[in-house]
This record gives C-alpha cells, structure tokens and sequence, in this order.
C-alpha cells in the first residue's frame, strides 16, 4: 500500500488547477514545447496525472504528447518547467487509466456520505509541489452548508474519493470549510499535523 | 462584375476561412481538469 | 563589459586590418556560464559567426579578431535560435524574473559575469541554466 500522502508534511503553495491550463510548458534550456491543455488528475491516488499539450501558435491544436507528472521539475506561477523534451510522452500515457472516467470536474457535483449534495465544484487545488497533491476544491455551495451558491473552499482528505461527476465527502469535514485559498491551506495544514487521516477515508477499500 | 469585386470576395472568404480556423484551433488548445483514474503506477516523484 | 555596449562595435582582422564587421550578440554555452562565440552582421565573409578563441581582444572601440579567414566563420543557424538581451527570463521553479536586460562578461576569458534583469536583479552567471528560443532559464540561488 502506497505511504500516507502528506502526513505531518508542510504545506506546499496551492493552486487552482484550472489555472495551469494554457501555461506554456518549457524546457530548463529555454525551450517552450506547448502549453498546458487538459490537467490531468489521477483519481485513485488523489494527485495530478500530468498535462496534455496544445501548441502555443495561434493555428495550432492539440498536440499528441503530454507531460507525465514524473516529467515535471517545477509547477511555476508563469511557466511549467521540464528538464528537456525527453521527458515527453504520448498523449495516451497520461490520459489512459483503467477507465477515463472522463469529463471535466468542473460542475462535478460534491455529495458528502450521508448523501446530501453540499455543492458543486470549481475547481480543484493542488500542491504545486511535491506529489502534485489534490489537497481541496472550490465550489459553489448548495443550501445544504448554509448559503446558496457561495463559493467555499473544502479540504480533501488524502485519497479523495471522486469520479468525473461526483465527489464524495465525509459529512464532518464539510464543517471546516474556508472562504479562500489562506484559509484552505491553514485547513489543510491542520489536517496533516492532526494526522489522524480520517477525513478522506471515506470511500477507502470502496469501488467508486 | 468588375475585377476588383473578385479580388474584395477572395480576400472576403480567405478572411473568413483564417477567422474559422482561428476560432476552432482556439477551442480545440483551450483545456480543463479531468479525473481519470489509475492505480498501477503510483509512488512517483515529480516536482519539488 | 557590458554587452549592450559591445553590440554594434565594429569587428576589426587583426591579420590585415580589414573590417569583418560588427558584433550583433553573442553565443553562450549556459552550462559552462561563458561565451562560445560572436554572432556578426554586415559581414563580408561567408558566415556571421565567429568562434570565442579567434577573438584576440574586445576593445572599448573595436573586437579585434585574429583571423578573417572564412573557414572560421560558421552559418548562424549552426549555433541555434539564442536571442539573449530582451529576452524572456524564467527562474527553474517557472517563475518569471523579468525580462534579460544586460550581460557583463569579462572579455579576456569570456565568462559570463552578471545577467541584469529588466526588473534591476542582478543574477550571478554561473546561475545560467539555459538559453533558449523562449526563455533564458536561471537556477534559483539558495536551495529551498
């Protein structure tokens, strides 16, 4: 079974992922291979997958290769960093698993295990370090947390369990949610030094 | 007609035809975050 | 010396005294932080590059160069795509630090001194990572 992810780990800096689409994807020696297309995350293990790649030229479309996250020196505010374009693979390398589960997880919606639908997601924060992390997600809130359609932040557990349509959650941690990205991190930061890792357990040894 | 209407078409439908592939090129680089799911390859590195 | 002064100074044979042309940048090898040769323009010979051990000396008024021999002289494509000042700069983390504003070099032995950024950063050369069609690369100084 793989380590615990993250436990008693600092937090890294946190960023939408949504953001990291159209980052131009460079090589150490200066090089800009593409731009970051699709981000891909991989489920089972709760952290990014890789990049698909567009071309940066105004003609250009999607480019066949993507960069697996092994591939990845540095998630930077301006630019994705690689060491050279060896690290570059086919495109089906990142976006196959066992199931493309498939579908933007903007607009997924979040249910917690008690079933009751808490929002809908906007986007998905990751650690920009590291693993590559899925630490949280932003979503629109439902009635269920109090206010309507309020953009909340909610921390995840280290193996969240989601699909390309729903996040599950456990109902408890949807009582500590924060209203931005400092609040998410001090979030996240106390779930690794609390350490017990039971939230996000939820859907541990369960088929999604 | 007169020649200079061809030239103003051809230059019309070239324009439209370069606005038409911009536009779909456009659409096909602009991406998302999507959720696949895989468990075979797990306990890699990556970025610092 | 800074290169923005050196850019346009005439390149002079020291061999007979004929004008080869005048310097338009320069090509560096990043991973050993020093300069590989002189890229020319208006040049008379064949190519517009001139490699870094036929250049005799670089003067206040003129490069001096020891031989005006066109077998010396390579294409410019041979040395790759290097736009250096005016460039992009990007740290190794994908951080943006500016544009490259300026190199000082020390013209004896051809090492690349100082990168200035466009932002007033003075960035030690030996940090140089890479230069490249997009960006000039810096590894970032103290390690995280």
């Amino acid at each position: 079974m793989r380590r615990e992810l993250g436990k008693g780990e600092p937090v890294r800096e946190l960023t939408p992922a949504a953001g990291l689409t159209g980052r131009p994807v460079v090589t150490l020696g200066g090089e800009a291979v593409g731009q970051v297309k699709d981000v891909v995350l991989d489920a089972v293990n709760g952290r990014i997958a890789g990049f698909t790649l567009a071309g940066r030229g105004l003609f250009s479309g999607p480019l066949r290769k993507s960069v697996p996250w092994a591939g990845v020196h540095a998630l930077g505010t301006d630019a994705v960093m690689i060491p050279s374009e060896e690290v570059l693979e086919d495109k089906a390398a990142v976006t196959t698993g066992e199931e493309a589960s498939g579908g933007l997880v903007r607009g997924a919606r979040v249910l917690t295990d008690l079933g009751v639908q808490v929002g809908t997601v906007r986007d998905v924060i990751v650690e920009a370090g590291g693993e590559g992390a899925v630490v949280g997600v932003e979503m629109s809130s439902t009635e269920a947390l109090g206010h309507h359609e309020a953009t909340v932040f909610l921390a995840l557990g280290s193996r969240p369990a989601m699909t390309g349509d729903t996040l599950m959650v456990p109902v408890r941690d949807t009582e500590d949610v924060a209203g931005d990205l400092t609040g998410l991190a001090a979030a996240v930061r106390r779930r690794r030094l609390g350490g017990d890792g039971g939230p996000g357990a939820v859907g541990e040894g369960r088929a999604l | 007609m007169a020649w200079w209407v061809w030239c103003v078409a051809v230059v019309a439908v070239v324009g439209l035809l370069a606005a038409v592939v911009l536009g779909v090129q456009a659409r096909r680089r602009r991406g998302g975050v999507i959720v696949v799911r895989r468990g075979r390859r797990s306990g890699r590195g990556g970025a610092r | 010396m800074l290169l923005s002064q050196t850019v346009g100074r005439p390149v002079v044979s020291s061999a007979d005294a004929s004008r080869v042309g005048t310097v338009a940048g320069l090509v560096v090898d990043p991973e050993a932080g020093r300069i590989t040769a002189l890229r020319l323009e208006d040049t008379k010979v064949g190519g517009d590059v001139i490699a870094w051990e036929d250049v005799h000396a670089v003067g206040p008024d003129a490069v001096v160069v020891a031989t005006a021999a066109a077998a010396r002289f390579t294409a410019a494509d041979s040395a790759g795509d290097q736009k250096l000042l005016g460039q992009r700069l990007l740290t190794e983390l994908g951080a943006s630090a500016g544009t490259l504003a300026d190199i000082t070099f020390d013209p004896a032995s051809g090492l690349l001194d100082t990168l200035h950024t466009s932002r007033g950063d003075r960035i030690p050369g030996r940090l140089l990572l890479g230069c490249g069609s997009y960006a000039v690369v810096v590894r970032v100084a103290a390690a995280p």
